[in-house]
């Protein structure tokens, strides 16, 4: 019996265990897959994303980042042809990047559909902004997301636990071979992780259902999300453009409200009829690089395998699927170097 | 200077459009618009309102292209500013999909609407079906919203609107000094117009709020049209079919062929039915007619038949209208001793 605790069910957590139990439990003996978090969805920090398909515009320091995109992508666009695609909360949509100068194209310009600049006509709609692009991504709205991988876990007998784990030794003492560390922000709780840190956003959704465009402005001098973003979902509108490092606060504030709004009204003056549903703060889990990887832990006589699976900053949903199948690929190796595997798992 | 007393017969699109441009550009004019039909019971309500413009056989290409980019610039201009979600104006991107590499690649509306370029192999892999495609961004302009902004502009510069149904055009003489007949398919009777007839439409407005991008199979037959609250799924094109009724079997049907170029849509609920005949023509009529009778004369300015393309071509041929009405009141305002019509 292979007992996997997986602690966080934001997108990470889900997902890490909907693909370990799809790849592993035909091939061993038996396996019990457990999702310990203190916050399910709506409740989570990918509840609070927009949802966007988009890489951050420079490249990752870990090339390994850029494959995990690209892989979610692929992922995601081969189910936006299946009837379910809105039950996941996944759609196409397209849109605008602005930019105050020419900047280089992304490196995931071919990974995106149809990436071009704008054109003059096109840029004259934002009288601000002088270079941008446009491109086809996707949408995966993570509430809805998180509620249809709840419904596969369910499915497929996975057991969802509400608590709030204070160590790693007190899940390997219940007798947890591997445990998927998936805490997101809050990894540093578990291990400290002076590498982790929070860059707190907060979002206002909107009912505007006349929006069928994204339009995410970039300031470089500001930094990442600094700048008004406006993204349409599936039904309510997102808008935002708050990014700050090192802020705790989980609460809603009025100043960070009027740049939204002040920034979001001025870049589509519509908005003014816009009726607003409601507004939320949220951690993005800052690292400078995912930290994806085994680490053993030694608990009295026994070792406990954790696989790290935290740190994906603004890129979660962009990047979740590709990390998945790689923390499915360690859990893997643990499987083989403890003999536990009765036929070759399939290489997907 | 006396002023002209301008009447408009009927208030779709046409009507509406031609009235307000009439009080921009017309100085000393009174104008009425008189209908039996207002919005929400006009074809121009039931229209999905995409500018993606038809090719009229009759008409020469850049005169088209002209009209086109007259009510592009127009919608444009409403879009980007604050009164967009009043007027019932949006922008939506998406693709025009063919079963057979088309002869002509490119479109002569191509560079009206915004970012045209062919869909690339990725884009096309969503539909194993077709084999070549355009993708750009155009405009919606939707009957609902569209139709009272324009009655709000209308009375706005003190026009008139009345509801009354005109059996005949002689009806308006004397009261008034030129007749406007945008009275679409009614110009069947109104102008003894056989040449006009109905193209029925059926498609289905249904709440698919998910699909974000507009998808047309170059047919026109088949075309998923998201708008501000529906999605509208199409069509039909029943030359010579005025049954206003909707029928069951082709809203499944039509269903069933958006389904095909978009899944999703199998999820889509509160399915409404509706039907609208579009006015069809070989050409656009936009032509002054002096109807005489006796002594009687009444100056008519014709501005209807415009099919599948109203309010891609609304505002272009208003405006042409609105040049015709304009020469009309410069005769009646000439003194002269021979009539110069």
């Amino acid at each position: 019996m292979m007992r996997v605790v997986v602690i966080g069910a934001g997108v990470i957590g889900l997902s890490t265990a909907l693909c370990i139990h799809e790849r592993y439990r035909s091939v061993l003996q038996s396996l019990e897959v457990m999702v310990y978090a203190d916050r399910f969805t709506p409740l989570t920090t990918t509840d609070v994303a927009a949802g966007l398909w988009q890489p951050y515009l420079s490249e990752p320091s870990n090339p390994q980042e850029a494959n995990w995109n690209q892989q979610t992508f692929n992922y995601l666009l081969s189910l936006i042809g299946s009837p379910n695609a809105a039950n996941m909360g996944l759609a196409l949509v397209s849109g605008y990047n602005l930019f105050r100068e020419a900047v280089p194209d992304p490196y995931w310009k071919d990974i995106v559909l149809g990436f071009r600049k704008l054109t003059v006509r096109e840029l004259d709609m934002f009288p601000d902004y002088s270079y941008g692009w446009f491109n086809t991504s996707l949408i995966l709205e993570g509430r809805k997301y998180l509620q249809w991988l709840t419904e596969r876990l369910t499915e497929r007998g996975v057991k969802f636990f509400l608590r709030k784990v204070e160590s790693f030794q007190e899940v390997a003492r219940e007798g947890a071979d591997v445990i998927i560390n998936c805490t997101g922000v809050w990894a540093g709780a578990l291990q400290p992780d002076p590498l982790l840190q929070p860059g707190r956003g907060q979002i206002i959704k909107v009912d505007a259902p006349w929006l069928k465009h994204f339009i995410i402005t970039h300031d470089p001098e500001r930094g990442i999300y600094k700048s008004p973003y406006i993204i349409p979902g599936l039904q309510a509108t997102t808008l935002g453009g708050i990014f700050q490092l090192g802020n705790w606060s989980e609460t809603n504030n009025i100043p960070d409200h009027n740049t939204i709004w002040e920034g979001c009204c001025r870049l589509e003056p519509t908005l003014k009829d816009a009726k607003i549903i409601g507004e939320w703060s949220g951690f993005r889990p800052v690292r400078p690089q995912v930290r994806l990887e085994r680490e053993q832990l030694c608990f009295g006589s026994s070792n406990t395998e954790v696989i790290h699976n935290y740190g994906h900053g603004g890129f979660g949903l962009t990047i979740h699927w590709g990390c998945a199948q790689e923390a499915a690929k360690l859990f893997g190796k643990i499987l083989e170097e403890r003999n536990l595997l009765r036929i070759p798992p399939s290489h997907l | 200077m006396d002023t002209v007393r301008i009447a408009v017969v009927g208030a779709g699109v046409m009507g509406l459009s031609t009235a307000v441009c009439i009080s921009n550009m017309v100085p000393g004019c009174s104008i009425t618009v008189i209908s039996d039909k207002f919005t929400p019971e006009t074809t121009s309500d039931v229209a999905a309102g995409m500018l993606i413009p038809p090719t009229y056989p009759d008409t020469p290409i850049q005169k088209q292209k002209q009209w086109f980019k007259d009510t592009f610039d127009h919608l444009f201009a409403i879009v980007n500013s604050a009164e967009a979600e009043d007027a019932g104006v949006i922008m939506v991107s998406g693709w025009q999909i063919f079963r057979s590499i088309p002869t002509e690649e490119v479109p002569y509306w191509a560079d009206v609407v915004l970012g045209f370029r062919k869909m690339t192999k990725d884009e096309l892999k969503k539909f194993p079906q077709h084999v070549f495609g355009h993708a750009f961004t155009t405009l919606k302009c939707e009957g609902p919203a569209y139709l009272p902004w324009l009655q709000k502009r209308v009375k706005g510069s003190r026009g008139l609107i009345l509801t009354q149904r005109i059996e005949d055009l002689w009806e308006l003489h004397p009261s008034f000094d030129i007749v406007v007949n945008c009275s679409g398919l009614g110009s069947r009777q109104l102008a003894g117009d056989s040449k006009i007839f109905p193209v029925r439409g059926q498609v289905l407005k249904v709440q698919a709020p998910w699909v974000k991008h507009f998808i047309r199979d170059s047919s026109g037959l088949t075309y998923i049209y998201p708008g501000v609250s529906n999605v509208t799924l199409g069509g039909t094109r029943q030359k010579g079919d005025w049954n206003l009724s909707p029928d069951a079997e082709i809203s499944k049907e039509i269903l069933s062929r958006c389904c095909a170029l978009e899944p999703s849509l199998r999820g889509a609920y509160d399915l409404r039915e509706k039907v609208g005949l579009r006015p069809s023509r070989p050409g656009v009529r936009l032509e002054k007619e002096l109807l005489a009778q006796g002594s009687r004369r009444l100056p008519v300015v014709h501005h209807y038949g415009h099919g599948s393309g109203g309010i891609a071509m609304h505002w272009g041929t208003a405006l042409e209208a609105t040049r015709l009405v304009n020469e009309c009141v410069q005769v009646l305002r000439t003194p002269a001793p021979k009539s110069k019509l």
